[in-house]
């Protein structure tokens, strides 16, 4: 752990967090070792590039976010679903939900899933995040952020989880990114910016790797 | 020589448009005879429903077998459209958004060869990662 000089770190309310210490399992014959597979009737080929699934282009800068999902021995992940959901460029989520006052962008809703290829690259089509205003105190704003949700081939990989845009600075103010209390864990969630992944005159490339869980010991 | 993982996040109150699937908890083939229901409701620790929970479920098919197969969130291929399942593969794969009272039904079938079937509970506030329990 490593001691911040950041927010008082996000909690979720009380009522929803355990009261007792987490069990480990180390039962080798777990179900969970074992997990869910996709397919390509699962997941259509628009489904990655967020600006497309309109009739209109959305407002905002267009970005590409790409990267390798890989286990922590290093071994990519193959085949698996990547999905993620995100606001508009104004910071609206389309959800009934998001009361923010911002509006909505009829060429955008902001959801996308792929399967990772032979290597466990993933890579998403969208356009960057609006920041917007959270927790009923006016003053503070979640940095731009796109949620994640991953498999791996146990159960015990799956992980839900948000990215980050490097630069922002909204990002040492903010209680959830610092829920993860180490501060070299918190990197992990912000992109790169790589010119590399830009394709050109049309998309800024953004690089984010992500190392799962190797299941129960 | 092992990495550290990405750390999880709070799955937030917006991924109502981008994770629920029709059928999503609906894992037995349509109109199979031993079909088993499994509901319930999640609660907070005051006891009250929890509405915006996700649950997913994963099972070895009747079988034993521990393969899943693809199809738990079958989209229309040219229109892209979610259609739900097929009705006929066993995916061993549930994903169930909880309602305003904080239920969830599941229909699927007994897993073959455990006595359980494995739950990761996703929801706002919860910090953790998600690690899989078991009913
Ligand atoms: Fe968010």
């Amino acid at each position: 752990m490593t001691a911040t000089d950041g927010p008082e770190p996000y909690t979720g309310a009380l009522s929803r967090q355990p009261r007792n210490a987490l069990v480990v399992v180390d039962d080798p014959d777990a179900v969970e070792l074992t997990g869910p597979v996709f397919g390509t009737a699962d997941v259509t080929e628009p489904d990655a590039d967020l600006t497309r699934q309109h009739p209109g282009q959305p407002l905002g800068e267009r970005i590409t976010v790409t990267g390798r999902v890989q286990d922590r021995a290093g071994r990519p992940v193959r085949g698996q679903l990547v999905e993620i959901w995100q606001a508009n460029a104004a910071g609206r989520y389309a959800h009934r939900r998001d009361q923010h006052d911002a509006p909505l962008d009829p060429n955008f809703t902001g959801a996308g899933r792929c399967l990772t290829d032979e290597q466990g690259r993933y890579r998403f089509t969208t356009i960057r995040p609006g920041a917007y205003p959270w927790g009923g105190n006016s003053r503070s704003w979640r940095p731009a952020h796109i949620h994640f949700s991953l498999f791996g081939t146990a159960f015990t990989q799956r992980l839900v989880t948000q990215m980050y845009f490097p630069g922002d600075p909204l990002l040492p103010l903010d209680p959830i990114w610092h829920a993860v209390r180490d501060a070299a864990d918190r990197q992990r969630l912000v992109a790169a910016y790589d010119p590399e992944l830009s394709v050109p005159g049309r998309s800024l490339g953004y690089r984010w790797d992500v190392v799962l869980d190797a299941g129960p010991r | 020589m092992t990495g550290r993982r990405t750390p999880p996040q709070t799955i937030g109150p917006y991924f109502g448009y981008a994770l629920p699937r029709p059928d999503g908890g609906r894992i037995a083939p349509t109109g199979h005879p031993e079909t088993i229901t499994v509901h319930g409701r999640v609660l907070d620790g005051q006891g009250e429903p929890v509405d915006d929970a996700l649950l997913e479920f994963w099972q070895p098919a009747p079988d034993g077998s521990r393969t899943g197969a693809p199809g738990s969130l079958r989209r229309e291929a040219v229109g892209g459209a979610a259609v739900g399942r097929d009705g006929v593969a066993f995916t061993g794969f549930g994903r169930v958004a909880t309602g305003a009272d904080g239920g969830y039904v599941l229909r699927t079938l007994r897993p073959g060869g455990v006595p359980y079937l494995s739950v990761c509970v996703l929801a706002r506030g919860l910090l953790q990662h998600p690690s899989p329990g078991r009913t």
